[in-house]
């Protein structure tokens, strides 16, 4: 996997842990990309699970960084469950502002310098969850599940978009 | 009336803790304990699954040690289906292995720990971290994250997948290794043996031998050791016997196969943690008293180095030998656990290179068949945190019907909680509140390295350092956070 996302050009990451219910929700439009399409060379779909932070450290700190990143992950926004957003940075709360961990989800001070410092086109994508268990109890909620296929559909035109463009433009 | 002081969540370990010092009217602290929110139910989840489906599943329990987790539960499954594995596979195990704590340790004192070495302990908390050190060492940071992601790339080479590893298997390895990898392989290992070697120097000039001398003079809490020793006395993470110390033992120790674990640790469950606390059976209870402590131990990378003899590479050994000289045979400050962690990684990293540089790593034959059998399986290896214990009993179908994991963080609980404690004694007696105070105490548990099992991770969650006072009918006084 470490082979497949050096040098690439545009990478999604999904997030989440497969053993809480919802929070399965990133990885499940990983498995889809990779199973239900075939992706456009320099594009890679990545199931980070509960590991993003270290994929992003090596992106931002390191020689070799994608082009564009676009994050999946499950939140609670508020909204009607499986409800799919692009979230702005901004709008992520304030209360995540400095945390640096490599285990939990990577922290908006950390994106914005994925975005800042290395010019990295960054996309969040969140759903809404319906239900996170307090035990393991894998499996996505109807109205999440119901979401990944559409969501699988989007960033791949969306990539496909922006490959085009860009390898027009070259 | 008393205070309580609360950090949560501790920032800068995996996953989640909370610190809860309270405070007598004097403002003299009178107790402290981290409280660890644990992934809960695994066991019970595991219950009805095909011992074979174990190795691929815990993966899932932690996106940090992964393959800890992975190697413990193919041993544990290999151990039930009583099968010996190839000697090709064993060591393409190892190598794997060996990849993964070299990634994990330099991401722990890179990434994680030296900001509070190399920066000011006070500074703001916006550039403690690992962007602040790489805005004022670029060059240290990126060759760090290049030695990194090359031990993390090494691991997905031998495996396919360095993230969520499923390559090994009850009886073996699933692919074997072409002469082509090895080939591949190789170089990449060399470099990150010299990265480590660097990094070793590097952090001894800059951070352990400066700041040794104030430490030492430092209270510090007394306890035994856990780790894992190869049959002359060596370090070894991937296999071997327990070996368990105890303070006062005058160099003697007890030595134990890892499937008789029960003889030698209990556990106990606490009424306000989700986490074990294992303790030495033959001390009779657990006692979390810090003038007395009773049945303590840790086991770490201090630990491991405490209880082994040697170090059988070349270059880690004749570190272990300056350590020692330095720091004494059975040093006992948690600080000595970056310097230990450090080590160790240098170790892999060798080991890495030995394993690679023997061409029969590339043999065919990697793996045995196995048949289901009731039974018991304990596997055991050295995680990057600690000894990690896998133990399942299966029925003759081959299903499990009882799964116990001590997972490393576990083996540390009773310690972390008393040094946390008195670290607070020592820092935060007299009210004393502020950011640099308490990122001194939060220093204490960042040294054990704690993986605090990652439950879920939404965003929304609570703030990355929150401090409040409360009263003794528990009302907020004042909150700070950071």
């Amino acid at each position: 996997m470490y082979r497949q996302i050096r040098g690439a050009e545009v990478m999604v990451i999904g997030c989440g842990n497969v053993l809480f219910g919802d929070d399965g929700f990133g990885p499940a439009v990983i498995e889809r990309l990779q199973t239900g399409y075939r992706l456009p060379d320099g594009m890679v779909a990545v199931d980070a699970g509960t590991a993003a932070g270290e994929l992003l450290l090596d992106a931002l700190l390191g020689d070799e960084a994608p082009r564009t990143l676009i994050i999946v992950d499950a939140m609670d926004l508020g909204l009607s469950p499986g409800t799919v957003e692009e979230i702005p940075l901004e709008a992520i709360p304030e209360n995540k502002r400095a945390d640096f961990s490599v285990h939990q989800f990577p922290a908006v001070d950390f994106l914005r310098e994925l975005k800042e410092r290395k010019g990295i086109s960054l996309r969040l994508l969140g759903c809404q969850v319906e239900s996170v268990p307090g035990e393991i109890c894998p499996g996505l909620s109807v109205s999440v599940a119901r979401s990944v296929g559409e969501t699988a559909e989007n960033i791949y035109r969306m990539v496909c978009k922006e490959v085009e463009i860009q390898h027009s433009t070259i | 009336m008393g205070k309580k002081l609360v950090i949560e969540p501790v920032t800068r370990v995996e996953g989640h803790a909370r610190v809860t010092i309270v405070l007598e009217d004097s403002g003299k602290v009178k107790d402290a304990r981290v409280q660890v929110i644990e992934m809960r139910g695994f066991e019970k989840f595991c219950v009805g699954r095909p011992v074979e489906e174990m190795p691929r599943i815990v993966t899932a329990i932690c996106g940090i040690c992964p393959w800890a987790h992975h190697m413990a539960s193919s041993k544990a499954a290999d151990a039930l289906f009583d099968v010996q594995i190839p000697e090709t596979a064993r060591k393409i195990r190892e190598a794997a292995y060996s990849a993964h704590i070299v990634h994990s340790h330099l991401l722990h004192f890179f990434f994680l720990a030296a900001p509070d070495f190399l920066s000011d302990p006070g500074a703001d908390f916006g550039v403690r971290n690992i962007i602040g050190l790489a805005a004022k060492n670029p060059d240290l940071v990126r060759r760090a994250v290049r030695a990194r992601h090359m031990a993390q790339e090494m691991t997905g080479i031998i495996a396919a997948n360095a993230t969520r590893p499923d390559a090994v298997v009850p009886g073996g390895f699933s692919r074997a290794m072409s002469e082509e990898q090895r080939q591949e392989l190789l170089p990449m290992a060399r470099e990150v043996l010299e990265f480590t070697r660097f990094a070793v120097d590097f952090a001894k000039e800059k951070v352990f031998i400066p700041l040794w001398p104030q430490v030492k003079e430092e209270p510090f809490l007394a306890t035994g050791f856990l780790g894992t020793v190869d049959a002359n006395g060596g370090l070894n993470f991937y296999d071997g016997r327990l070996r368990l110390k105890q303070p006062g033992d005058n160099g003697n120790y007890k030595e134990f196969d890892p499937k008789d674990y029960r003889d030698f640790i209990e556990e106990q469950a606490m009424d306000w943690s989700y986490v074990k606390f294992p303790f030495v059976r033959s001390a009779g209870r657990l006692s979390l008293d810090p003038e007395d402590p009773v049945g303590v131990y840790r086991s770490n990378s201090l630990a491991r180095l405490n209880v082994c003899d040697h170090i059988t590479t070349p270059f880690a050994q004749q570190e272990l030998l300056e350590f020692r000289e330095t720091v004494g045979r059975m040093p006992q400050h948690a600080f000595l656990q970056h310097w230990a962690r450090l080590i160790e990684a240098l170790y892999n990293s060798e080991r890495a290179v030995e394993l690679l540089s023997d061409p029969e790593i590339t043999n065919p034959n990697v793996r045995e068949t196995v048949t289901p059998v009731a039974g018991r399986g304990v596997g055991v290896v050295e995680a990057p945190r600690g000894t990690l214990i896998h133990d399942y009993e299966a029925d003759d179908k081959g299903f499990i019907t009882k799964v116990n994991l001590i997972v490393a963080t576990t083996h540390n609980s009773a310690a972390m909680n008393l040094d946390v404690l008195m670290a607070a004694r020592r820092i935060l007696d007299g009210g004393r509140s502020d950011e640099e105070a308490l990122n001194k105490v939060e220093m204490v548990i960042r040294s054990y390295d704690p993986c605090f099992s990652c439950s879920t991770h939404m965003l929304g969650g609570a703030l990355p350092v929150k401090l409040q006072f409360r009263d003794t009918r528990g009302q907020v006084i004042r909150t700070i956070q950071n």
